[in-house]
């Protein structure tokens, strides 16, 4: 393998704002050229979004707790006004106050299978029932999830990027990624990989490059005849499923010249433990800037990240908080009793914890939404404000395993679509409001279509009411 | 200490609900035209075959396997560790085949492990010798005859000019792809990095002609590939291409002779090891850290669970009544000390013969009683042995607002809102708590114990297993009356069986499972007598078409 060589010429279409400005700097990024797709050129990142997903609900107000986690008031934000209210974890997002859609009110419809967590987790993105069978932790969705609606429609030739945080657990994964129904999608919790898959031949030289990519011509050409071969038979629906599946997964060579992360960040992502619990808020960036760069190079438009298991038993260290120390087990601390179960020692202090994790989880959150503001996008904007990332959860609140008044945290307008920099509760003195309709909202906004060519209005369950939520959409919004 | 706390989760199952105790599958079920057994009579021979897949995908641990046996090496290469995972499947196991499919990631994954194994051979004289040990001299003769070997090493069947030409076609590309690598070499390595590639290598073929019930008779080659993946997790050694070759395996004869053999195989022990490794979580032991004991801990536990089982299952060829039961374990320095052992030891494990009174088996060691959060949590050990030992069916917890706990004691606490007389009674009543609270009697660290916040352990319980109600006081008494139970066998088999052909049990697999229980129970079966029983059954010869697809 020839060693990594770094800086290509210089991109007239994506360049680094505030290089040396931020904590890690930044400066590879003086350039972003794509090289080598056989799939043709890839449009600009016009749009795109990425979801988080903390588990265990948030010490928002419910049996009987105060309000940790929402603002006073909805309206209008600014960011003095939520710099304010430091009482509140949303205030962790007062530097982009105006790239902020923070939407209350919203329910997931369908009930869980025997296990709240995987109920929600499986709901959270695909607005779909949870399955009859298998059930408990083994739950599945009965429908796709909205990161792969998106590169379905948007970016055909790649599937959404898939991550997580954290160590998997038996009891219960990844639960954010579907396919379509049951067909659950892994997540990568080694950021080293995912930048790999990413980039692993993009140091190399041209010559090469060259050669692997004839190689791999060559080889998919004779494995492509293999695979017709097999799927020209007589197959069960499964298997000719599955075997499709292998089938256009059959990649040419993708190169990202130009796309590489500092090489100290790329040794730090190749040194670290990723299942650490010590690591968790470290590697938890990484993923951010895989996400954040793998959109500005035009290799992704879709993508999710799962911070934790679905019911994650993480011990976390916050800096600053508590002298630092390792709190118990998320898990626990949001029932806020020693116990995964039923009945156990109380948490001294748990919901002030559940509020502290929020926020360290709104953080890193924020370390995407800078991530993203760092990249400018051809029309002059950043890049941010060309989609849309949210943080969402599984649950409401983690004592009570609500699917109600489960939060979803936007940033990024998609290109003046969505009406940013204000706090909302959708409910408008009603009822909850299900959280499919915010789907067909955002659906629409980011630029999928119905095969008609209409907005999308009917995402989820079919026994769904469909539509939008208007509360969502910006006045002048050019696609609504 | 303030040991109360009334907040409930709907973690668990808590309240009503309506349970059936038994195993995951009904033993007769008329409803189901399906089940054998739905006229209440059973013989191992009404079993019939799973639908399954055609084409069952290799698991990341048959992957690594495999390629270690392919290229002769010790170890298997490690390419598979940043392979993308795999979503979980519905059994206990990694090689669900329903699940296992290749996506965009796990492809990039496959071509780079097969181009770094290729780069690999390069500089490895050795391995690239044995691997072209004995070829004819000359072109094309040399590369042919490469190819016709290897592949069919790779693909695990014979293969023909149809087969291997285009691979050799590849390998005359070769000097263009590595202009660096000597030309003979080039050409092997263009034609084991596209072999493993070839989904002939990633998935096992088990198609064919079914007949008019939809039964498909595996070939000989197709029954070898069952049988190595079954007990080794790997590919056909020689004597398995061998006999398949000579047509001995579509005998029961030459089917249970190759069984034998390779069940003495090392790669046979591993399987076992791996099985109870996966089945009873030992992995979570690491995580186990107990205040005044060295960080390590854990990873003691964990050894100290696998050497017991090694002594058991492997060194005296028991089953699982020594396996739930028997009264000695491994300790060293840092563990003695849990089972109150004096004496001298050392960092290293050795045996150590416990209290029959207080010990027995498995899960009496510190690493099962200590595993579960939440103090002694006698719900969370109930449900685990309920779900993995027992292989009872629990249903979903409801949805319900927290009840107040009352009670001195846990078990008191926990009867105030699951006991008998409220409306969690079903599940809790009968089975969580009956298997949960014997082990009262062990502390959150798995020390013995008789006083629960100053008051006397209750540890009697009964529980109705399939044999009638049968009653026990402490750990000791539930284990045996566990290992005596059809039930414990049953789910035993039924595991075996998932991990053995790598799919969840189906309604035909129940006249075996039967037939498994009832013997492993009678006879004290031991793991082997359970492997060569499964692949003595006619759900190992053949497999069911799964549903077409539709015809538009």
């Amino acid at each position: 393998m020839s060693s990594r060589t770094k800086k290509k010429p210089m991109s007239r279409r994506l360049f680094l704002r505030g290089a040396g400005t931020v904590a890690l700097g930044l400066p590879f990024l003086e350039t972003f050229s794509r090289f080598g797709s056989r799939a043709g050129a890839q449009p600009p990142a016009d749009s795109f979004a990425v979801w988080l997903r903390q588990g265990n609900g948030v010490a928002q107000a419910g049996n009987g707790e105060p309000e940790r986690y929402w603002p006073r008031e909805t309206g209008r934000l600014t960011t003095d006004g939520l710099a304010a209210e430091s009482d509140r974890a949303l205030s962790e997002l007062a530097p982009f106050a105006d790239k902020i859609l923070a939407v209350a009110g919203l329910r997931f419809a369908f009930p869980g299978n025997g296990c709240g967590h995987s109920g929600g987790g499986n709901q959270c993105l695909t607005a779909a029932r949870v399955s009859e069978t298998p059930s408990g932790a083994e739950s599945l969705s009965m429908g796709e999830s909205v990161d792969n609606r998106i590169a379905r429609e948007l970016h055909p030739e790649r599937e959404p990027m898939t991550l997580f945080t954290g160590r998997k657990s038996g009891y219960l994964p990844e639960v954010m990624s579907y396919r379509g129904p049951m067909d659950l999608r892994a997540g990568e919790n080694d950021p080293w990989n995912a930048y790999m898959r990413m980039t692993g031949l993009a140091g190399m030289d041209i010559d090469a490059i060259n050669r692997i990519r004839e190689r791999r011509l060559s080889v998919n050409d004779l494995v492509r005849d293999q695979m017709s071969t097999l799927l020209s038979g007589d197959l069960s629906t499964d298997d000719r499923r599955r075997l499709d599946l292998h089938f256009t997964s059959i990649r040419d060579l993708e190169v990202l010249m130009g796309c590489n992360l500092p090489e100290m960040l790329e040794m730090e992502i190749e040194g670290i433990d990723p299942l650490s619990g010590g690591n968790y808020q470290r590697v938890t960036e990484m993923h951010n800037e895989i996400i954040a760069m793998g959109i500005a190079c035009g290799y992704i438009r879709s993508a999710t990240l799962q911070l934790g298991n679905g019911n994650d038993g993480t011990q976390h260290t916050i800096p600053g908080y508590r002298g630092g120390e390792q709190l118990p087990r998320y898990h626990q601390i949001s029932h806020r009793i020693f116990s995964d179960g039923s009945e156990g020692d109380p948490i001294e202090g748990a919901q002030e914890m559940h509020g502290a994790i929020d926020r360290m989880h709104l953080g890193l959150f924020r370390h995407l939404i800078e991530r993203l503001s760092m990249y400018t996008a051809e029309s002059g904007e950043p890049l941010l404000d060309r989609g849309v990332v949210c943080i969402t959860n599984d649950l409401g609140h983690g004592v009570s395993h609500t699917y109600r008044n489960v939060p979803f945290i936007f940033a990024g307008s998609c290109g003046g679509n969505l009406d940013v920099g204000k706090y909302v509760d959708v409910r408008g003195g009603g009822d909850y409001v299900t959280h499919n309709k915010m789907f067909n909202t955002i659906l629409s906004a980011v630029g999928v279509r119905k095969d008609d060519g209409s907005l999308v209005d009917d995402f989820g369950d079919s026994s769904l009411e469909g539509g939008f939520v208007p509360d969502l959409i910006a006045a002048d919004a050019p696609d609504f | 200490m303030s040991r109360l706390l009334p907040i409930l989760v709907a973690m668990v199952a808590l309240l009503a609900c309506e349970g059936t105790i038994g195993g995951r599958t009904s033993t007769s079920d008329p409803d189901n035209p399906g089940d054998p057994c739905a006229d209440g009579v059973c013989e191992p021979d009404d079993a019939f075959p799973a639908a399954t897949s055609a084409y069952p995908r290799l698991s990341h641990g048959q992957y690594e396997n495999t390629l270690r046996d392919l290229f002769g090496l010790t170890e298997p290469p490690g390419l598979a560790t940043t392979f993308e995972s795999d979503p979980s499947g519905t059994t206990a196991f990694d090689n669900d085949v329903t699940v296992l499919q290749v996506t965009p990631n796990l492809w990039q994954d496959y071509q780079t492990a097969a181009e770094t194994m290729a780069e690999r051979l390069l500089t490895d004289a050795e391995a690239l010798g044995r691997l072209t040990e004995g070829l004819p001299a000359g072109e094309p003769e040399r590369t042919e005859a490469f190819a016709a070997r290897f592949l069919r090493q790779a693909f695990r069947r014979p293969v023909t000019t149809e087969d291997t030409a285009p691979f050799v076609r590849l390998a005359n590309e070769a000097t263009t792809h590595y202009p660096d690598a000597p030309v003979d070499e080039a050409r092997v390595v263009m034609i084991v990095q596209a072999a493993l590639q070839s989904p002939h290598f990633l998935y096992r073929d088990e198609s064919g002609e079914a007949d008019a019930e939809g039964l498909v008779a595996l070939d000989d080659h197709q029954l070898a590939s069952r049988l190595s993946y079954t007990l080794w997790d790997s590919m056909p050694d020689d004597e398995l291409f061998r006999a398949a070759e000579a047509g001995e395996l579509t005998s029961d004869e030459g089917l249970r002779a190759q069984a034998a053999r390779m069940l003495d195989d090392p790669k046979a022990a591993t399987k076992i090891r791996s099985f109870h490794s996966k089945l009873f979580d030992l992995g979570h032991y690491e995580d186990v850290e107990l205040e005044g004991y060295p960080e390590d801990i854990g990873h003691t536990l964990r050894a100290e669970a696998e050497a017991f089982i090694d002594d058991v299952l492997l060194e005296n060829d028991g089953g699982i009544r020594e396996l739930y039961t028997a009264p000695y374990t491994y300790v060293n320095e840092d563990t003695a000390p849990l089972y109150g052992l004096e004496g001298t030891y050392g960092p290293e494990l050795e045996r150590a013969d416990l209290d029959p009174a207080q010990r027995a088996g498995l899960f009496t060691q510190p690493g099962f009683l200590a595993s579960h959060d939440g103090d002694t949590a006698p719900i969370h050990r109930g449900i685990f042995l309920n779900l993995y030992v027992l292989c009872t069916t629990l249903p979903a917890p409801p949805v319900f607002d927290p009840p107040v706990l009352e009670g001195e004691t846990r078990r008191e606490r926990i009867n105030s809102i699951t006991g008998p007389g409220t409306c969690g009674a079903t599940c809790h009543a009968e089975a969580i708590n009956p298997i949960g609270f014997p082990f009262e009697t062990f502390d959150d660290y798995g020390r013995w114990r008789t006083e629960d916040n100053g008051h006397p352990v209750d540890a009697a319980a009964t529980f109705r297993f399939e044999e009638g109600v049968v009653g026990f006081d402490g750990p000791v008494q539930l284990a045996e009356a566990m290992a005596e139970s059809l039930n414990a066998h049953r789910c035993y088999a039924q595991n075996w069986l998932e991990y053995s052909f790598g799919r969840p049990i189906q309604p035909g697999d129940t006249p075996v499972l039967e037939s498994l229980a009832q013997t492993s129970r009678s006879d004290d079966l031991s793991v082997k007598e359970i492997l060569v029983a499964l692949i003595d059954s006619n759900l190992f010869r053949n497999r069911r078409t799964q549903p077409e697809e539709d015809s538009e």
